[in-house]
C-alpha cells in the first residue's frame, strides 16, 4: 500500500468573525473514522482505515506533524487501520487507537524511530470499535468490541483488564465513561441489538442496568457533559436520536425518554454541544453529509446545519467554548467548523400556508411572531434568536364570509363567496324555451344577481335574435320612426343588417361616456367605418368597461329595451352607411325565417350533425353567390366586405368575440351558458377547442359544487362530441346470477354458467325483462302485473312453496 | 366581510402548508413537525380535526389534494427527501367521518416515493385531464413527473418523466389549461440575485417525449417562493402569480406559431408582467388563487393576507387585507349580532399557546447552576 508523503494543504478561510477561531480544513488521503484531540487543543489526530496522523492544529490551519502510518511497507499490518483513537488525558506522547482487527494499541511518540507503538493489546476476538480513557483515572483504557465485550485495561501493566459482557453476544458499537464528577464508576455500553448498558466499573458480573433504547442497532452514546444532569443521548440506526434520563426513576426500570430527535436517515454519531444544555450535534450514516446541531426543545429542525463534508462525516469534537468543533468525514477531510457560519435551516423555511376553497373560505396559516421579551439585564440578541428558534409555532386561520350579513351587498363577499355562481348555475334556463325566452330569462337572473354586464349581454342576443319572431308575431312593438330609412319597414331589418351592431356599439359608446341620448355622428360614422375586425376589438372594450355602467342605462325587460336601441342609434346611422349595408341584405329576406328556427328551439337540434343544420348551413353560403353578380356591379370594393360577412354573419363574429371576451375575464358560466343557448348560431366563429375547454371547465366548477343536475343538463345541451361523450361512459350494469353470484355478461337475464334463464316469472314462466317484483319471504316473483293480478285472488306463492307472500 | 376563525391545530411546529380539497369542506394541513392533520367542515360549519399523522421523518413541506375522481387521496413532501402517496381508508368511519366530530380517520400510506436525494420541496396533481399524475421537484433541482399505474391501486407511481433545472427549486405549478400541452412553471429560492430568472417554464415536448425548456422569467431574480397558475378556464392566456421578495403577476399569452402547432419544437409565449407588488413590505411566502382565476390571494411575512382582483383594465389591485387580530374582534361582534352559536374565537394566546415543548423536569435544572436563570443564560453565552 503506498502512502503519500505530500500530502495536501487546503485552508479555507470563510470570515473574519469576532470567534477566536477560523473555518479551515484539512484533506487527508483517505477516508477518515475517528478524531481525537489533545488537551490544549494544539493537536489532532485522524484516523481510518488507510490513514494516522497528527496535525499541529494553529489558528489559521492544519499542518501535518506526524504520520503514524510511515515506516516499512511489510511492517503495515492491521493494527494501523484504526476505528477510534484516544489521547491520553494527560501525557501528551501517548495515544490509544482501536484496530479492526480487534487489537487495541497504544503509541507513545516520544519513542525513537519511525514506529511509535508502544503496546498491543490483543484481548479482543473482534475487531475493536471504541477506545478511551477514563477521565480522572488516567491508567483505565476501556475498549469496546464487536465481539460483544468491553474491557477496561490497566495500561500500567502488560495484561491486566476486566472483561464486562460476554463475548460472542452482540456487537458493542459504542462506550462511554460517564463524566467522573457525575458517576465516577459508571460507563454505558451501546449494542447493535438495541440495547444499551449500563456498568459499574468494580463490578463485572452483571450490568447495572439494561434497556432498549432503539428499534436496531444504537450507533452512538454521549453521556450529557454537564454536573449532576444524568441524561445519556443514544441514536440509532432507526433514524432517532433519545434521551434518557437515567436517575429518574429506580435504576431496575426502564429510564424514561425525556426527549427525541428524528432524523431523516440513520444516526451515525452523536456529541453533546458543551455548555449548552440542550444542543446535541448528530451526523448521519448515510446521504446527508452535514453535521446537524439539534435543540431537544425542537426535535423537527435542526438549530444548526454544517456543510462543507463532500461525504458524510465521521466523528465530531467540540471545543471548549461551543462555537467551534472539528469533524472528520468518509471524504478525508477534518474540518473545523464555526458556528457564526452555520446553515440556519430554520431560517430558510417557509413561514407561511395559504389555500383558496371552493367556496372562498381563506385557510391561512402563519408563524406567530413572538414579542422579544426585554429582560432586566438586557439578554443579547443572539440568545432571543435561539429561543425564538424553540418556540416557533403556527396560528392556523380560516377567514370566511359569514352568512348572516349577505344582505348587505358587499364587493367582496360577493367575489368571493361565489354564492352568486351557485344560484345563477340553477337558474338560468338552458333548454326548453325559445332562444328569445331563454336570452332574456337569463338576462333577468345576471340582473337579478348583479351582474348588469352579464345581463346586458343576454338582452342584447334576446334583441339580437328576436327579428323573426316579432314579423311573425306583428309590429305592433316597433315604433319606427327613421326620418332616413324609410326602406326599412321593419325592425328586423335593421337587426338583420350589418350596420345594426356598430350602431348599438356606438349606442353603447356613448352610454359609457354618459352623454345618452346625444350622439356625435362622428364617432358612430368612424365606427360604422371599420372593418369587422376593429368591430370586434370594440366588443372586447365594451365588454371590459362594461360594469361601469349605471343601473339606470340598463334596459328594462322586453320591449322597452328594443325601443331603446332603436331611438338611440337611428339619428346616429350614416346615410351613406345604411345604403351601402341595406343593398345586399334585402336579398337575403327568406333566411331569416331559417335563422331563428334554428335558434328557437336549439334543444331539438339533437345533433349537430343532422341534416337539417347541414342543409340549413347549405343554404346560407349559397344564396349569396347567387345574388352576387349584381352587388357587384355597383360596388366592387365594398361588395368584398359584404361576401365575407354576408348578413347573419355579420354580428355573429362580434358575439362570438364578445363571448371569447367575456371567458377571458374569467366568466366561463356566461359564456358556456350563451354558446348552449344561442347553439348553432354561435358555435362555427368560435374555436371548437376553446368551446370544449370552457364546457369543461364549467363542468368542473359546477362539480365543485356539486351542482350535478345543472352540469347533467350543460353536457346535454352540448353540441360537442366530446362533452356529450362525458354521459355516455360508464353506463352499463351488469346482473348478477342469483345462483351462482356471477356477472350475466351475454345478456342480463342468462346466466352463462348455471346455463340457466335468470329471473323467471313464477307465473308466465317467461324471462322477466322489465320490472320484477318477488316476494323478500321466499325470493319468488315475476312480473309486476302478474304478481299484482295473482295476489289479488291468491295470499300464498304462486310458484307453490306454500309461503304466504308479503308485498309492501 | 371577512371573519377570522382560529383554529387550535395543535401542530408542535410551523405549519407550512394548508391545502383544501376540490369541494372546500376538507383542509389538509402539514407541518415541521413530521404530521399531517386533515380537518372537515362539520353540520355546524367548524372545522373538526378527523385524522393526524405522522407521515415523514422530516418537516413536510406541502400537501395537496388529487381530484375527488380518484378518491380521497393525498401526496405530501418532505425535507427527509421522499414523497408519499396517502389515501383514506374507505370504511364506514370513513365514509361518516365528516358527521362524527371524534372519529378519527385512517390514512394508509399508498406509496412512497424515494427518487430524491435531497429535500422534495413541492409536490403536485396534474390537471385532471392529464390523469392521475405527480410532479415533485427538489432543493437539487429535479423535477420528475410520476404517473400511477393504475388508479385503482395507487401504490404503483413509475417515473415518467425526469429532467434537472440546475437551480435549487422550491416550488412547481402544472397549467391547468386543456388546451396546451402539459405545462410546469418551477421557482428557485436560490439566493443568489445575479443567476438570472428564478421562474421557468416546462413543457411537455409531445413529439420529443421529453419536458423542453420554453421560457424564463427574467423579470424575477429574487428567491422565489411559490408560484401558482391561475384556473385558466378557457382563457387565450395563462396567468402566473410568483411570490418572491415582491408579488409578481404574470400573463403569458401564447403566440401562434406558422403551420401545425403539432409540428415539434417548443411554444412561445409573449409574457406581459400585469402587476408588481410590494404591499407586503417584506418576503411574499405564498399565493393561492380562487377557482375562477379572478381573485389572487397572498401571504406575506408580515402576517397579512392579502386578496387582489383585477378590474376591467386588467389592472390588479389589493382590495382586502386580512390580519388574524383585527379580523377577530369583528368575528366577535358578528357573533353577538348573530346571535347564533358561532364560535369564532378571537385569536386568544390560549388557544395559540406554545405546545408543551418536551417533558422537562423543572427539578432536573435546580443541578443545572448555570441555566436556571434567563439572566445568567444571556451572561453566560455571549
Amino acid at each position: 500500500m503506498h502512502i503519500s508523503n505530500v500530502s495536501k494543504m487546503v485552508h479555507d478561510k470563510v470570515t473574519n468573525n469576532s470567534s477566536q477561531f477560523q473555518a479551515m480544513k484539512y484533506k487527508c488521503e483517505g477516508a477518515l473514522k475517528a478524531l481525537a484531540v489533545n488537551k490544549d487543543y494544539s493537536q489532532v489526530i485522524v484516523a481510518g482505515l488507510t490513514v494516522f496522523k497528527i496535525l499541529h492544529l494553529k489558528e489559521d490551519g492544519f499542518s501535518e506533524n506526524i504520520n503514524l502510518r510511515s515506516g516499512k511497507h511489510r511492517n503495515i499490518n492491521l493494527n494501523f487501520s484504526t476505528a477510534d483513537v484516544a489521547w491520553h488525558p494527560s501525557d501528551e506522547n501517548i495515544i490509544a487507537s482501536a484496530s479492526t482487527n480487534g487489537s487495541v494499541v497504544i503509541w507513545n511518540l516520544n519513542m525513537l524511530g519511525k514506529s511509535k507503538q508502544d503496546k498491543i493489546l490483543t484481548k479482543h476476538d473482534r475487531s475493536a470499535t471504541r477506545v478511551l480513557y477514563h477521565d480522572s483515572e488516567h491508567n483505565q483504557l476501556l475498549s469496546a468490541s464487536q465481539d460483544g465485550v468491553v474491557m477496561i485495561h490497566d495500561t500500567r501493566t502488560e495484561n491486566s483488564c476486566i472483561k464486562f459482557g460476554v463475548a460472542g453476544n452482540d456487537c458493542v458499537r459504542d462506550a462511554q465513561f460517564c463524566p467522573s464528577n457525575i458517576g465516577y464508576f459508571t460507563f454505558a455500553a451501546a449494542y447493535e441489538n438495541g440495547c444499551v448498558q449500563t456498568w459499574d466499573m468494580r463490578w463485572s458480573d452483571k450490568c447495572e442496568r439494561q434497556f432498549m433504547a432503539h428499534n436496531g442497532p444504537v450507533t452512538s452514546l454521549d453521556w450529557h457533559p454537564a454536573d449532576k444532569t444524568w441524561w445519556l443521548a443514544t441514536s440509532g440506526r432507526d433514524r432517532t436520536i433519545k434521551v434518557w434520563d437515567m436517575v429518574r426513576v429506580s435504576s431496575s426500570a426502564h429510564p424514561p425518554s425525556l426527549y427525541s430527535i428524528t432524523n431523516i436517515v440513520a444516526v451515525a454519531c452523536i456529541k453533546w454541544r458543551p455548555t449548552r444544555k440542550t444542543h446535541i450535534s448528530s451526523c448521519s450514516m448515510v446521504v446527508d453529509h452535514c453535521v446537524n446541531v439539534w435543540d431537544l426543545n425542537r426535535p423537527y429542525i435542526p438549530f444548526a446545519a454544517f456543510d462543507g463534508h463532500l461525504d458524510v462525516a465521521t466523528s465530531i469534537v467540540w471545543r471548549e467554548d461551543c462555537h467551534a468543533f472539528l469533524s472528520c468525514g468518509k471524504d478525508g477531510y477534518v474540518i473545523q467548523h464555526i458556528f457564526n457560519d452555520a446553515r440556519r435551516p430554520a431560517d430558510h423555511v417557509n413561514l407561511a400556508g395559504i389555500d383558496l376553497s371552493a367556496s372562498g373560505d381563506i385557510g391561512h396559516a402563519f408563524c406567530e411572531k413572538k414579542e422579544q421579551t426585554s429582560s432586566s439585564l438586557g439578554r443579547s440578541k443572539k440568545v432571543s434568536r435561539s429561543r425564538q428558534f424553540t418556540q416557533a409555532s403556527s396560528a392556523l386561520c380560516v377567514f370566511f364570509q359569514s352568512h348572516f350579513d349577505s344582505v348587505d351587498s358587499d364587493v367582496d363577499n360577493d367575489v368571493m363567496m361565489l354564492q352568486w355562481f351557485v344560484d345563477i348555475a340553477r337558474s338560468y334556463k338552458l333548454e326548453g324555451s325559445s332562444l328569445v325566452d331563454m336570452c332574456w330569462h337569463n338576462g333577468d337572473v345576471a340582473y337579478h344577481f348583479n351582474k348588469p354586464q352579464v345581463a346586458q349581454f343576454w338582452r342584447m342576443l334576446a334583441v339580437t335574435y328576436t327579428p323573426c319572431l316579432s314579423s311573425q308575431s306583428g309590429t305592433t312593438h316597433n315604433p319606427v320612426s327613421l326620418g332616413m330609412s324609410n326602406t326599412l319597414s321593419d325592425k328586423q331589418d335593421q337587426a338583420e343588417i350589418g350596420g345594426k351592431p356598430v350602431a348599438k356599439r356606438s349606442k353603447e359608446k356613448e352610454k359609457r361616456k354618459g352623454n345618452s341620448r346625444t350622439l356625435n355622428p362622428a364617432d358612430a360614422t368612424s365606427g360604422s367605418a371599420e372593418d369587422s375586425s376593429e368591430h370586434d376589438g370594440e366588443s372586447s372594450e365594451v365588454e371590459r368597461i362594461a360594469p361601469e355602467w349605471n343601473a339606470p342605462f340598463l334596459f328594462g325587460d322586453g320591449d322597452g329595451g328594443e325601443e331603446d336601441l332603436e331611438e338611440i342609434y337611428t339619428p346616429a346611422a350614416n346615410p351613406f352607411d345604411w345604403t351601402l349595408q341595406r343593398l345586399p341584405s334585402e336579398g337575403f329576406q327568406p333566411r331569416h325565417e331559417l335563422n331563428p328556427m334554428i335558434g328557437a328551439h336549439p334543444h331539438m337540434i339533437e345533433d349537430p350533425n343532422t341534416a337539417i343544420a347541414s342543409v340549413m348551413d347549405t343554404l346560407r353560403h349559397v344564396e349569396p353567390e347567387v345574388h352576387l353578380p349584381p352587388i357587384q356591379s355597383y360596388e366592387p370594393t365594398l361588395v368584398v366586405t359584404q361576401l365575407h360577412s354576408p348578413e347573419p354573419h355579420d354580428f355573429s363574429p362580434s358575439i362570438a368575440e364578445m363571448i371569447c371576451s367575456l371567458a377571458d375575464q374569467g366568466d366561463v358560466q356566461s359564456a358556456v351558458s350563451m354558446l348552449i343557448v344561442l347553439g348553432e348560431n354561435i358555435r362555427p366563429y368560435i374555436d371548437e377547442a376553446f368551446q370544449e375547454c370552457w364546457f369543461f371547465s364549467y363542468i368542473d366548477l359546477l362539480a365543485r359544487f356539486e351542482l350535478w343536475s345543472v352540469s347533467n343538463t350543460v353536457i346535454k345541451q352540448s353540441r360537442l362530441l366530446g362533452v356529450r361523450s362525458m354521459n355516455q361512459v360508464s353506463t352499463v350494469y351488469h346482473t348478477q346470477c342469483p345462483k351462482c353470484s356471477k356477472a350475466c355478461e351475454r345478456a342480463p337475464w342468462l346466466c352463462d354458467k348455471c346455463k340457466q334463464v335468470t329471473n323467471i316469472c313464477s307465473i308466465c314462466h317467461q324471462p322477466v325483462h322489465g320490472l320484477m317484483s318477488w316476494c323478500q319471504g321466499c325470493g319468488h316473483g315475476g312480473h309486476m302485473e302478474h304478481m299484482q293480478e295473482w295476489l289479488e285472488i291468491n295470499p300464498k306463492c304462486p310458484a307453490g312453496c306454500g309461503h304466504l307472500c308479503e308485498y309492501s | 366581510m371577512f371573519l377570522a376563525k382560529t383554529i387550535a391545530s395543535e401542530h408542535k411546529d410551523l405549519i407550512h402548508d394548508v391545502s383544501f380539497d376540490f369541494h372546500g369542506r376538507r383542509m389538509a394541513t402539514c407541518s415541521s413537525d413530521h404530521t399531517v392533520k386533515v380537518w372537515d367542515l362539520d353540520e355546524n360549519e367548524q372545522w373538526q380535526c378527523t385524522a393526524s399523522w405522522k407521515s415523514h421523518s422530516g418537516s413536510v413541506w406541502r400537501v395537496t389534494w388529487a381530484h375527488p375522481e380518484f378518491g380521497q387521496v393525498l401526496a405530501t413532501c418532505s425535507f427527509d427527501r421522499t414523497a408519499a402517496v396517502w389515501e383514506e381508508l374507505s370504511s364506514e368511519a370513513g365514509a361518516t367521518g365528516r358527521t362524527g366530530a371524534k372519529s378519527s380517520n385512517t390514512w394508509i400510506k399508498k406509496a412512497g416515493l424515494v427518487d430524491s436525494r435531497t429535500s422534495v420541496t413541492d409536490i403536485r396533481f396534474a390537471p385532471k385531464h392529464l390523469g392521475l399524475q405527480l410532479a415533485t421537484c427538489s432543493a437539487e433541482g429535479t423535477v420528475r413527473i410520476y404517473e400511477a399505474v393504475d388508479v385503482m391501486n395507487l401504490s404503483t407511481w413509475p417515473v415518467q418523466h425526469e429532467f434537472n433545472c440546475n437551480l435549487c427549486l422550491s416550488c412547481l405549478s402544472w397549467n391547468p389549461s386543456r388546451m396546451h400541452p402539459p405545462m410546469i412553471a418551477v421557482g428557485s429560492d436560490n439566493s443568489d440575485n445575479s443567476a438570472g430568472g428564478k421562474v421557468i417554464i416546462y413543457e411537455c415536448n409531445d413529439a420529443a417525449r421529453r419536458w423542453e425548456k420554453v421560457e424564463t422569467i427574467f423579470k424575477v431574480t429574487e428567491p422565489v417562493h411559490d408560484v401558482r397558475f391561475a384556473p385558466n378556464l378557457g382563457r387565450s392566456y395563462h396567468l402566473l402569480a410568483v411570490a418572491a421578495k415582491d408579488l409578481t403577476i404574470l400573463s403569458l399569452k401564447n403566440i401562434k406559431k406558422d403551420g401545425n402547432p403539432n409540428s415539434g419544437g417548443v411554444s412561445k409565449f409573449e409574457t406581459r408582467q400585469v402587476g408588481c407588488f410590494d404591499d407586503h413590505e417584506s418576503v411574499v411566502w405564498r399565493v393561492s388563487w380562487n377557482i375562477t382565476g379572478t381573485i389572487l390571494a397572498s401571504s406575506g411575512d408580515d402576517g397579512c393576507v392579502r386578496l387582489w382582483k383585477a378590474n376591467y383594465l386588467d389592472n390588479w389591485k389589493c382590495f382586502n387585507v386580512l390580519k388574524p387580530d383585527s379580523n377577530a374582534s369583528e368575528a366577535e361582534r358578528a357573533s353577538m349580532q348573530a346571535g347564533a352559536s358561532m364560535s369564532t374565537t378571537p385569536t386568544s394566546s390560549a388557544l395559540r399557546a406554545v405546545p408543551p415543548a418536551g417533558t422537562m423536569n423543572l427539578k432536573r435544572t435546580s443541578g443545572w447552576p448555570f441555566m436556571n436563570i434567563k439572566e445568567d443564560q444571556g451572561k453566560m453565552f455571549y
